[in-house]
């Protein structure tokens, strides 16, 4: 087949594609407004490990009824169980090393502020399913913030 | 017919320019990330439903992909290969979402893409069945090739690297792998047309 061939067939195709499976505007609406969510000059904790993709020492998912969820920064690891509960997600956190901190879980309806004792344990409740991120305030007020990632 | 580009293996001219929307939305300029969301929303999206996500999940992932750009768009090491990070974050997410407990709300989530809206007739008979007999011969690809023609068709001008990162191929391979997608579709649809009657003679 000619590249002409190709050429014509891929652009058949884009138009099709374009007419049943566009990209939705509210999908781009949420793109722009994400641009509010970023922050400046705080750490951000990369996803360090995903019960639910993520294969532990034995090669075997993880069979705990919850999710565990951990970010990490040189300072600061920021550990998840994520259960599904009535009318959302049960988040219960814990900050290593311990230590009292302002914390907010992220996601996409908003902020709900949450606090971490002088243990370092938090937790909420009725988190929607979509995106999901922590932001910890630390006592030195130094602001961390997790990668962003699916529930 | 709007021409469409093939992906470019050298540096195009557009390169400089999805860099310094980077650059300028990593300052705080808001237009620089909507000009790269206009850029790359729909290559995010096609990534998204390649893994025959539901439109609720689709979304998700579109955000938090979006959402992880916004706190990375000033620690990028390549500016100019945002859109292979958009693509790559993509993928992940939707490995994610498809591999993880069931959720919550726990009700039937199929995610029948290929099902739903079909393209509605428009001047003829003849155009629909033919839109249907293209649509039909596209469901019915491998999931390879519907992620490569989709990552193509999703950008303006796309770079090899971005379906190289969509695919998990190398570079080499798209060029050979796309030709085969693309006859596979060229027999799948003359056959689908045969069976609905929308051939070319009149």
């Amino acid at each position: 087949m000619t590249r002409n061939d190709d050429a014509e067939l891929l652009a058949e195709l884009r138009d099709l594609l374009e007419a049943v499976d566009a990209v939705p505007e509210a999908v781009l609406n949420a793109a722009r407004g994400s641009y509010t969510w970023r922050t400046i000059d705080a750490e951000l904790a990369q996803l360090a490990y995903d019960s639910a993709v993520d294969f532990d020492l034995a090669g075997v998912r993880s069979g705990t009824a919850g999710r565990l969820i951990t970010f990490e920064t040189d300072a600061v690891t920021i550990e998840l169980d994520v259960e599904p509960a009535q009318g959302g997600y049960r988040v219960v956190g814990q900050l290593a090393p311990p230590q009292e901190a302002g914390v907010a879980i992220r996601h996409s309806r908003g902020m709900t502020p949450v606090g971490a004792d002088a243990l370092g344990r938090f937790s909420a409740e009725g988190i929607a399913p979509g995106p999901l991120g922590v932001r910890c305030e630390l006592a030195d007020g130094s602001v961390v913030v997790t990668d962003w990632l699916t529930l | 017919m709007a021409t469409i580009s093939f992906p470019s293996a050298s540096v195009n001219v557009s390169t400089p320019r999805v860099a310094s929307l980077v650059a300028a939305a990593a300052k705080g300029e808001e237009s620089a990330w909507n000009a790269l969301v206009d850029r790359f929303g729909g290559l995010v999206w096609a990534v998204a439903r390649s893994h025959r996500l539901s439109d609720a999940d689709a979304a998700d992932v579109c955000q938090t992909t979006w959402l992880r750009l916004a706190e990375h768009v000033s620690r990028l090491r390549e500016p100019e290969l945002v859109g292979p990070w958009l693509a790559t974050t993509a993928r992940r997410e939707a490995l994610r979402v498809l591999r993880r407990a069931s959720r919550v709300d726990a009700l039937p989530d199929d995610g029948d893409w290929a099902d739903a809206s079909l393209p509605a007739p428009e001047a003829g008979l003849v155009d629909a069945e033919r839109r249907t007999a293209l649509w039909t011969a596209f469901a019915a690809l491998s999931e390879r090739c519907q992620t490569l023609l989709r990552a193509l068709l999703a950008d303006p001008e796309p770079r090899y690297e971005q379906v190289s990162a969509v695919l998990g191929i190398p570079v080499g391979s798209i060029g050979p792998t796309r030709a085969r997608c693309l006859e596979e579709l060229r027999r799948s649809r003359d056959i689908a047309r045969i069976s609905l009657g929308a051939t070319d003679s009149p």
